[in-house]
């Protein structure tokens, strides 16, 4: 059970705009009338905790983080946080989950002073200009050559651009990238 | 579809242009990754289809197709490259394979040496030697180019300061994966992979973001790169948009993680 964030807790979130909104706004209307004030709503699949801890007490990841870090992690907070998350299934009781909450908090917090500390460079505002830029893939293209990509084009869904009619390139979308096309050979 | 030569004279004419002027130029600015200028064509291939292999085997055997291919499966199966997908699609840069992916044959850049791709900036692509690079390796060279594309598409990167490369490079290296192989840290560090293990994977990103550098800016002197390198080191090496970690090269679970990591935090 995927939901997501709620919007007051996480304070200064940029992405106004959830991948899972129905959710979210349940979420919220339950947060603000009959819960109390509460944070984030749990819901990641139990099992990814599991996959955690398990794959920090790899010995490979061991080797790992021993390249990475020069020592090895405490691997016991998976462990803690794939208990709770259990708990919680059974209980719906939040104060099971405090720890799971405030440590996905302190994540995405690091997440994005990560991002925010690089001051390198200067961000942009609107994506480069040459992007959407056409190319003339004909002109370049060797004769000899055809083209896989074609293929995957022509049998993928195009979508409709807002005048409503269909746009000449298919852009990858997350469903398009999940599903994809069925390919068969042409020769 | 194929191009036959009619004649003799239209053969020698095709091999001087293809052998013939192969000037190099080096020019200030970065990104001196050159383009083919004349398309490299196998010899072996040109023979056959001259005297009776036809149009069809050329197809079949060539690695335009294979390269593109592998990148088809990789963008529909591999959940790293998907997250750096969705995060550019959410940035506003959505990729086309059609447009924002090539692969082509290069010339080889000297022997027993590889050249496996670069993003070019001007046109806003990925362009991939098709004929150097084995099916294995698409799925880095890919991964590391779509994060320089990534990092090009959310922030205005000065293609003439040395810093700024850099940071990407140092981000490329230290987010594809190219550095948590154990062979490759033998073959670069041979004695000191047996000794020393802890904390080696900065200086191995920071070798190889100055290696990169250096295809780019091969005028400069190595000295001036790797202090542009320590300049930015730190910053760059803990910016780990969009991934939100180091992925464990061989590890599926890692990768997966880290995919519904970014649909979780909705970054």
């Amino acid at each position: 059970m995927l939901v997501s964030f709620s919007l007051e807790s996480m304070g200064n979130s940029s992405n106004s705009q959830t991948s899972l909104g129905t959710a979210g706004d349940e979420a919220e209307k339950e947060n603000s009338i009959c819960r109390k004030k509460s944070s984030l709503w749990p819901l990641r699949n139990c099992d990814y905790y599991k996959t955690e801890f398990e794959s920090c007490n790899a010995y490979k990841s061991k080797v790992f983080q021993r390249f990475v870090y020069g020592h090895t992690q405490d691997c016991s907070k998976w462990k803690d946080y794939y208990e709770s998350c259990l708990k919680f299934e059974t209980s719906k009781d939040e104060e099971d989950v405090a720890n799971l909450l405030e440590a996905e908090r302190e994540r995405r917090e690091e997440w994005m002073e990560g991002s925010k500390a690089n001051d390198v460079w200067e961000y942009r505002d609107k994506p480069p200009e040459e992007w959407e830029q056409p190319w003339d893939r004909a002109e370049h293209e060797n004769r000899h050559f055809t083209s896989f990509f074609k293929e995957y084009r022509e049998q993928c869904r195009a979508p409709v651009s807002k005048d409503g009619k269909p746009s000449n390139q298919t852009k990858l979308t997350p469903d398009v990238i999940q599903k994809g096309p069925k390919i068969t050979r042409i020769l | 579809m194929a191009k036959k030569a009619d004649s003799d004279a239209e053969l020698e004419e095709l091999r001087r242009h293809v052998v013939g002027d192969m000037t190099t130029s080096t020019p200030e600015v970065a990104d001196q990754h050159v383009r083919s200028k004349a398309p490299y064509v196998n010899p072996v291939f040109f023979n056959v289809t001259k005297t009776w292999a036809p149009a069809t085997v050329m197809i079949w055997t060539s690695w335009h197709r294979r390269c593109e291919k592998e990148i088809v499966r990789c963008v529909r199966e591999d959940p790293l490259i998907k997250t750096v997908l969705t995060a550019m699609e959410k940035k506003g840069c959505p990729v086309d394979l059609l447009r924002h992916v090539v692969c082509e044959n290069c010339h080889y850049p000297g022997i027993l040496t590889r050249d496996y791709g670069f993003f070019d900036r001007e046109i806003n692509q990925i362009y991939l030697c098709a004929n150097q690079v084995q099916n294995k390796q698409i799925r880095h060279v890919f991964l590391r180019e779509l994060i320089v594309a990534y990092d090009h598409c959310r922030a205005k990167i000065d293609v003439t300061s040395v810093t700024q490369e850099a940071c990407t490079e140092v981000r490329a290296a230290n987010l594809s994966g190219e550095c948590t192989s154990l062979r490759k840290m033998w073959k670069s560090y041979p004695l000191t992979t047996l000794g020393k293990i802890n904390g080696m994977h900065k200086e191995c990103v920071r070798k190889r973001a100055v290696d990169a550098l250096q295809k780019s800016f091969s005028g400069k002197p190595r000295r001036e790169l790797r202090a542009a390198v320590d300049q930015v080191f730190e910053r760059c090496y803990n910016d780990l948009d969009p991934l939100g970690r180091r992925p464990r090269r061989g590890s599926a679970a890692d990768a997966a993680n880290a995919y519904t990591d970014s649909q979780f935090m909705n970054h």
